[in-house]
């Protein structure tokens, strides 16, 4: 398995001066666009991709990654100081980490979230090393069938990530799926929804798509609340890094939340942000003190900041071995791939296993580095957050449509993202969430691709699609994740003799 | 001001009239003959459209039988008119700015896009003014001398 020539080589492409200011400029980048509200992972990576195109793979990539890991971790800082959380993920720690900055606790939750998120991101960093290249020999014997499993289980998701309303939830999803028939027709080369315009021919294209949802619609909503005034006490910004004792003692913890967030990270679809309520209720479970969480706990802060971040290797296992992304973040990244004439997959690991090794070890430093840089920078960019957004939105609109206007060279893609900005807002605005939308572009070609490839196949046959063991275990899997916890607490009930 | 109900009941009223047509639309879309296609091209968009007509007709009966869908009920969509001011002024300086640029090209609309957009924001002193001049201005030059892309 374990190649030392090709892990020789990938290290001679990763320490490579570029490579190495990519490294720290990516992850002083993710803190700063963390930090700033509502500028999550998407946004940043979206924002970063143009100035990748003068880059070779390894740098380009490397700087994606450590904005991707360093802006999760950067949105903890404006919810611990301000409960403002910079970005989704970060929602779960916003009333502990607040609680205990206000109760003058602010340097140790700033270092359990610092320590969480490092560690996390190091234990999804080994996991996609170690599983990666297993994953991607397994993926070569996927076919049509087993790509269409493994879209059946990201976009059963969408009952998780739906918001408050199924159904509305269940709309978005349907739309995003729809969205992607746009275009030629791959299968049969017949015109869908072109509208007379050569433009439409390769559909709606994804990073348009995606600025435009996560970026331009966050400007508007931005907008509606660009003068309210953002303060805190800075006195409580000195970081204190947990000891050894104490991360022995919060081990429990730190275990459970990382395998939980690779886990989620590694379900199509989901992301930072379901992992970190996720992790943070499980431990909230598992309590002595319960009463405890939402009122300042250091365990509130560190479940959801550890899971958070290790859901960045964790994404990265599907999209780098199957081309299927685990995050939306994933899929941007995807487009780095892109820009380089790659295509993730199995082929990619036989042929390039140094770029391969670059990404795990890369993924490995930038946790590093993000210790130090973070360590050193929180004043300052904990200052950050008291920049009007008025100044913020602007500049992130102007460089979003000049990222857009560069990669693309077309006004057409940029008039799909603001179209789909707009679409964004309005639907936010209406209380659907944005997640299910996401879920289903990104998944619905794939999905479209092995439905009817699979109907090829089979001749007509649905029962045929379960005629696959590698399929069969993945709607196994999909089974487990949407039944198995009403069934395991069913179950714990009737042992324990509990009939309520 | 607007409460979600009524805001979500025009939203799926628009949304299934949209869906008819894009339906219509589909329904003319031509299977050229190629191997291998067994299911004709219009398939996947009917089904996808049957679908979310089908969620949104059930959550359009949520809000006109209970008043809300998860738990909305009594919500409103912007909470005041300077809110609505804000997001929706800034939403038509950017529409507005892309038309310019389609049609005066790209240093036109980059000197009206930014400032009115901030001022669709509620930006009123001249420094912020300022600051987001520079920002534009230091964005622009790093994309045409940086990166060496070629504004229209």
């Amino acid at each position: 398995m374990f190649d030392a020539v090709t892990f020789n080589l990938a290290l001679d492409l990763l320490f490579q001066p570029l490579t190495l200011v990519m490294l720290v400029t990516g992850v002083t980048i993710g803190i700063v666009i963390g930090v700033l509200p509502g500028l999550g992972p998407p946004v940043a990576l979206s924002l970063a991709l143009p100035f990748t195109f003068e880059m070779s793979f390894v740098p380009s990539i490397v700087l994606l990654l450590a904005i991707y890991s360093a802006s999760i971790y950067g949105g903890s800082i404006s919810a611990i100081v301000a409960r403002i959380p910079g970005t989704g993920a970060a929602v779960a720690t916003a009333q502990d980490g607040n609680a205990m900055f206000r109760a003058g606790r602010g340097g140790e939750a700033l270092g359990l979230s610092l320590t969480g998120s490092v560690l996390g991101g190091l234990f999804s960093a080994v996991v996609l090393a170690v599983f990666a290249p297993l994953l991607a020999k397994l993926a070569a014997e996927f076919g049509p069938r087993e790509y269409l499993a493994v879209c059946v289980f990201g976009l059963s998701v969408v009952v998780r990530v739906a918001g408050a309303s199924l159904w509305k939830g269940l709309t978005m999803a349907g739309v995003g799926l729809w969205l992607t028939t746009w275009g030629i027709d791959p299968l049969s080369g017949g015109e869908r929804y072109t509208f007379g315009s050569y433009q439409f021919y390769s559909g709606i294209k994804l990073i348009p798509f995606l600025i435009g949802i996560f970026a331009v619609s966050e400007v508007f909503i931005g907008a509606e609340r660009a003068m309210a005034r953002i303060d805190f006490n800075a006195s409580s910004l000195k970081i204190t890094i947990p000891g050894w004792q104490r991360l022995k003692d919060l081990r429990g913890t730190l275990a459970r939340s990382s395998v939980i967030g690779t886990i989620i990270g590694i379900i199509p679809g989901e992301g930072a942000a379901v992992a970190a309520y996720y992790s943070y209720a499980e431990e909230k479970r598992r309590s002595d003190t319960p009463d405890e969480f939402g009122k300042g706990s250091p365990l509130g802060v560190l479940a959801p900041e550890t899971a958070n971040n290790a859901t960045v290797g964790g994404a990265l296992l599907p999209t780098m071995t199957l081309g299927v992304p685990g995050t939306p973040a994933a899929a941007i990244l995807l487009g780095a791939f892109a820009i380089n004439n790659l295509t993730p997959g199995p082929m990619l690991f036989e042929e390039r296993g140094d770029i391969m090794y670059a990404i795990y070890i890369g993924l490995f430093v930038i946790n590093i580095v993000m210790m130090v840089i973070g360590y050193f920078a929180i004043r300052f960019a904990a200052q950050i957050i008291r920049v009007p957004q008025n100044i913020v939105l602007p500049l992130v609109l102007l460089l979003s449509v000049a990222g857009i206007y560069s990669t693309f060279a077309s006004l057409f893609a940029v008039g799909i993202m603001l179209a789909s900005g707009v679409f964004g807002y309005v639907i936010r605005k209406l209380g659907f969430s944005v997640a299910p939308l996401v879920i289903g572009f990104v998944l619905g070609a794939i999905f479209e691709d092995g439905f009817r490839q699979s109907i090829t196949t089979s001749q007509g046959s649905i029962l045929e699609f379960f005629n696959t063991p590698i399929g069969l275990v993945i709607y196994f899997l999909l089974f487990l994740t949407l039944f198995g916890e009403p069934i395991w607490k069913r179950l714990r009930r009737t042992m324990s003799g509990d009939p309520a | 001001m607007i409460s979600q109900r009524v805001a979500n009941l025009v939203f799926a009223a628009m949304l299934m009239v949209t869906l008819a047509y894009m339906a219509w639309l589909a329904s003319g879309f031509e299977t050229p003959a190629l191997g291998g296609a067994t299911l004709p091209t219009h398939f996947f968009p009917l089904v996808l459209l049957a679908f979310i007509a089908t969620c949104t007709v059930i959550y359009g009966f949520e809000y006109i039988l209970t008043g809300g869908s998860g738990g909305d009920q009594g919500d409103v969509v912007y909470e005041d008119w300077l809110q609505a001011r804000r997001g929706l002024f800034t939403l038509i300086a950017t529409c507005a700015s892309f038309m310019i640029w389609r049609e005066f090209g790209f240093a036109v609309a980059g000197l009206i896009a930014t400032p009115s957009i901030a001022l669709a924001m509620g930006t009123r002193k001249l420094w912020q003014f300022a600051v987001i001049f520079m920002g534009a201005g230091m964005t622009y030059l790093v994309f045409t001398h940086g990166l060496g892309t070629q504004f229209s």
